[in-house]
């Protein structure tokens, strides 16, 4: 009897002890970055085009050549602004999306299930949440860069004009690629094979990137499907994004901004625990 | 090209062939013949030669002269006939891991030109033989080494090949898989089948091939049954001793009068003669004091590093 | 015709009838893409720019899009069989290896691979065909040539992509890919008349063989019979031949040595 008295703060203390020993270490997962910046630092050529290149070329198809046919009649959606002016910052959080979710997709499967580097990492003191930890902050990281890059463009070409608005959507598509990355490695962390991805960007990503607001106002689309736009990360992206490059006031922007962390932290506590289940195994 | 009626049971003939890749020659005009329903062995040293000779016997590796006969044809000019008649092993894996097993039967009895259900039959048959039956419906991936092997020999034997050629069947597999590999290739050949193989393990050659090329430098160095090269090249025993604190200061007299040769390694002494025992007593007798030693029949291993050279140290 | 040059093409086409009865979820999804593109850039946008002119009227801009998007629908069910799929067996699974120790040459094995990656195109292009007829966006029953047209886009697609594969030393290589095709999809007379560009730039577009294929299958869905279609049918036979025939020659380079 007393004894198991005395048993039950001990055992409170060692499922602390096992929490803290699940949870990521303040520090421990920037190593992870460190690795995966050595390994970009020897493949960065080839993922060029994909982070940088294609937004600009999405742009100019789609904006500027859309925007003749559009013509005089963008005033009806856009407020006023041209018609690439209006799609710009939504393509900007759009790539966001893209690249966050495809660095989270291929190179994450890889790395649990053909070269297997995350076996050797969680051999070291590292643990399974320093490495997702990592993994996440290494994709944002990278979208942040690409992001400053077509911010940049945008000024330059004055399709933005607004300084503050373009770091406002850089900022906006650091929150869109940890919404997206921390799910997609979540997901990415329980597969054996790339064929899950097929579902995700072909049935998801895809859509999203048409229906969030980008091309068109969520307002046209029929009412269902408006409600089911609001429920994804990008339309909430699109909408902040474009408020700061145009300078439009935005009601209850702090939601927008909320959804988009709130995507980002269950993805990545939902990460964690996957990743960890299926290395301790 | 005529085969002359003093060898009309050769099924691959070989004069002279030679293979370069640019500047470097893999093959340097080689001779050989593979009779009807023998086990004909290539032994060497990884870059020999073995491997690309190979090659040009199943017709994928256009040879740059010399002549080469498989059936009495040349395989640059009736390539996909010949190919119908050959299995073909390779040393890394080739299996068709987007397929399930018995489906790798399948679609390779459909290359061969096969109908459907002779192909299914064989496929059953084979399946049964090399004991992959309850494995049939499932991935590849997930098979062990020996039985992703057996596949492979399975796969190449759908459409009954008059000669199967394996490049290092044995080579990564556990001495236990070895075995079985062994006894199916066995099985094979009493049915009747040629069989053609490279290998850089000298039991193996000795446990399988009826004849055998020993390979080095892209030549061919010596050739015959395991046997014969053993009483050609070796002596009928061998005697090791072990200096741990080196071989340098022993004076190579000394060694000369122990056997009918030697070989002086870092820390040992490989001396060949007739009585391993006898020479060891002599050893001792000229005041020589290995740390231990032992005595054991010459082996095509013997053989190889006579001929080859002794280059394991490297 | 096939059997005669090329015998065993159909060994090497059955192999992929294999795989894919496994990963039909990979082709079905494929399907989709062509279809958001309508709705959300034929539809959604479409709402936004009306009626365009075509061929001497004013036509809805979805109805413009969707032929150009049935197009493209073949060219990348046959483009990314031939890249990524070919690939993969070429350079990492060793498959090609294992069927040329066979009687399959490597002639068979080109025509084999293009065959399939074409069979893709032509599913894609049967598909969105449907949903073009359920959306009433076919104004001719010459539309129901155009998946008979798409076959000279998947040949050219395939082969081209066939041949560019044999060149690609690793999977980063593949983003150099994706530099040509994704302009190559957008600015290909997809989204809008060719008119629209300036003249130099106009040539070039013009000889994009995505421009030829859609007008090929635009000219086949508003009934629109002209004297180009003859050019551009026979640019894309052009393209597939010398695309088949450097595939084949680096095959042989890479497989055969």
């Amino acid at each position: 009897m007393s004894a198991a008295q005395s048993a039950a703060p001990a055992r409170s203390l060692s499922r602390l002890a096992a929490i803290r020993e699940a949870a990521p270490h303040p520090t421990r997962w920037r190593h992870v970055v460190g690795y995966m910046l050595a390994v970009y630092r020897r493949e960065w050529q080839g993922s060029v085009f994909s982070a940088f290149i294609e937004p600009l070329i999405v742009l100019a198809g789609l904006g500027i050549g859309l925007g003749v046919l559009v013509g005089d009649k963008a005033a009806a959606i856009t407020g006023g602004v041209s018609y690439v002016a209006y799609i710009a910052p939504a393509l900007m959080a759009s790539s966001a999306m893209n690249l966050g979710a495809g660095e989270a997709a291929w190179p994450i499967l890889a790395r649990v299930a053909w070269v297997r580097i995350y076996h050797a990492i969680i051999a070291t003191p590292l643990n399974a949440a320093d490495v997702m930890v990592g993994a996440i902050a290494f994709i944002v990281g990278k979208v942040a860069f690409a992001a400053t890059f077509f911010a940049a463009v945008l000024l330059i070409t004055g399709i933005t004009t607004s300084p503050g608005g373009a770091v406002g959507m850089i900022a906006v598509s650091i929150l869109t690629a940890f919404a997206f990355a921390a799910p997609i490695v979540a997901f990415s962390v329980t597969q054996k094979t790339d064929q899950g991805f097929a579902f995700i960007f072909r049935l998801i990503i895809t859509p999203l990137a048409f229906f969030s607001g980008t091309y068109f106002p969520i307002e046209n689309l029929p009412g269902p499907a408006q409600l089911l736009s609001w429920c994804t990360p990008l339309a909430h992206a699109v909408a902040l994004s474009r408020s700061f490059a145009l300078g439009t006031p935005l009601t209850l922007g702090w939601l927008h901004i909320l959804a988009l962390l709130l995507w980002g932290l269950c993805g990545t506590v939902a990460a964690i625990y996957l990743f960890r289940r299926r290395m301790l195994k | 090209m005529t085969n002359s009626a003093a060898e009309p049971t050769a099924l691959i003939r070989a004069r002279g062939l030679t293979k370069a890749f640019g500047a470097r020659t893999a093959v340097a005009g080689i001779d050989f013949d593979v009779r009807d329903g023998e086990f004909f062995g290539f032994l060497g040293p990884n870059g020999a030669g073995k491997t690309t000779t190979m090659r040009m016997i199943a017709g994928v590796s256009p040879r740059t002269s010399g002549t080469l006969e498989i059936f009495g044809e040349d395989p640059d000019l009736h390539g996909s006939a010949i190919r119908g008649r050959i299995g073909v092993v390779h040393q890394q894996e080739t299996l068709d891991m987007e397929l399930s097993v018995r489906e790798n039967l399948l679609v390779f009895g459909r290359f061969f030109g096969m109908d459907r259900a002779s192909i299914a039959s064989r496929a059953d048959e084979l399946l049964e033989l090399f004991q992959l039956s309850d494995r049939a419906k499932d991935q590849v991936e997930p098979l062990s080494g020996g039985m992703k092997r057996r596949l492979s020999i399975a796969r190449s034997l759908i459409a009954t090949p008059r000669i199967l050629m394996l490049d290092e069947p044995t080579t990564g597999l556990d001495p236990q898989a070895r075995h079985l590999l062994w006894d199916a290739l066995q099985r094979l050949k009493r049915g009747g089948t040629t069989i053609v193989l490279t290998t850089h393990y000298m039991d193996e050659a000795e446990q399988l091939c009826d004849r055998l090329v020993v390979m080095d430098q892209a030549k061919i160095v010596a050739e015959g049954s395991p046997r014969q090269l053993i009483s050609e090249h070796a002596s009928r025993e061998v005697l090791e001793l072990r200096f741990p604190n080196g071989t340098d200061s022993i004076d190579a007299a000394i060694l000369d009068g122990i056997g009918d040769r030697y070989e002086r390694l870092a820390e040992r002494v490989i001396i060949g003669c007739e009585n391993g025992e006898a020479a060891h007593a002599r050893a001792l007798a000229h005041g020589l004091n290995p740390e231990s030693w032992l005595v054991r029949r010459s082996s095509l291993e013997d053989v190889f590093l006579r001929l080859t050279g002794r280059s394991l140290d490297e | 015709m096939i059997a005669s040059f090329a015998p065993r093409a159909f060994s090497v086409f059955e192999r992929n009838v294999f795989v894919y009865r496994r990963q039909w979820l990979m082709i079905v999804t494929g399907f989709f893409e062509p279809l958001f593109f309508l709705l959300g850039i034929g539809y959604g946008v479409g709402g936004v720019i009306g009626t365009i002119p075509y061929a001497g009227s004013d036509v809805p801009y979805a109805a413009f899009v969707a032929p150009a998007l049935l197009a493209s629908a073949a060219m990348n069910g046959a483009i990314f069989d031939s890249t990524f799929n070919i690939f993969y067996k070429l350079k990492y699974a060793k498959v090609y290896d294992a069927i040329l120790s066979t009687p399959v040459g490597v002639g068979d094995l080109a025509v084999g691979e293009l065959l399939w990656s074409n069979l893709r195109g032509v599913i894609y292009a049967t598909a969105f065909l449907v949903v073009m007829l359920a959306f009433g966006l076919v104004h001719s029953p010459l539309a129901l040539l155009a998946p008979l047209a798409v076959i000279f886009i998947g040949f050219s697609f395939g082969a081209a992509g066939f041949a560019i594969t044999t060149h690609l030393r690793s999977w980063k290589d593949f983003d150099f890919l994706f530099i040509l095709l994704t302009p190559l999809f957008l600015f290909s007379a997809t989204f809008y008349p060719v008119e629209i560009y300036p003249g130099a730039l106009r040539a070039i577009v013009e000889l994009s063989p995505l421009t030829r294929g859609t007008h090929l299958v635009r000219s086949l869905c508003f009934g629109n019979l002209n004297l180009l279609m003859l050019v551009d049918v026979a640019y894309l036979s052009a393209i597939s031949l010398i695309g088949y025939r450097h595939a084949v020659r680096r095959l042989g380079a890479l497989l055969l040595k």
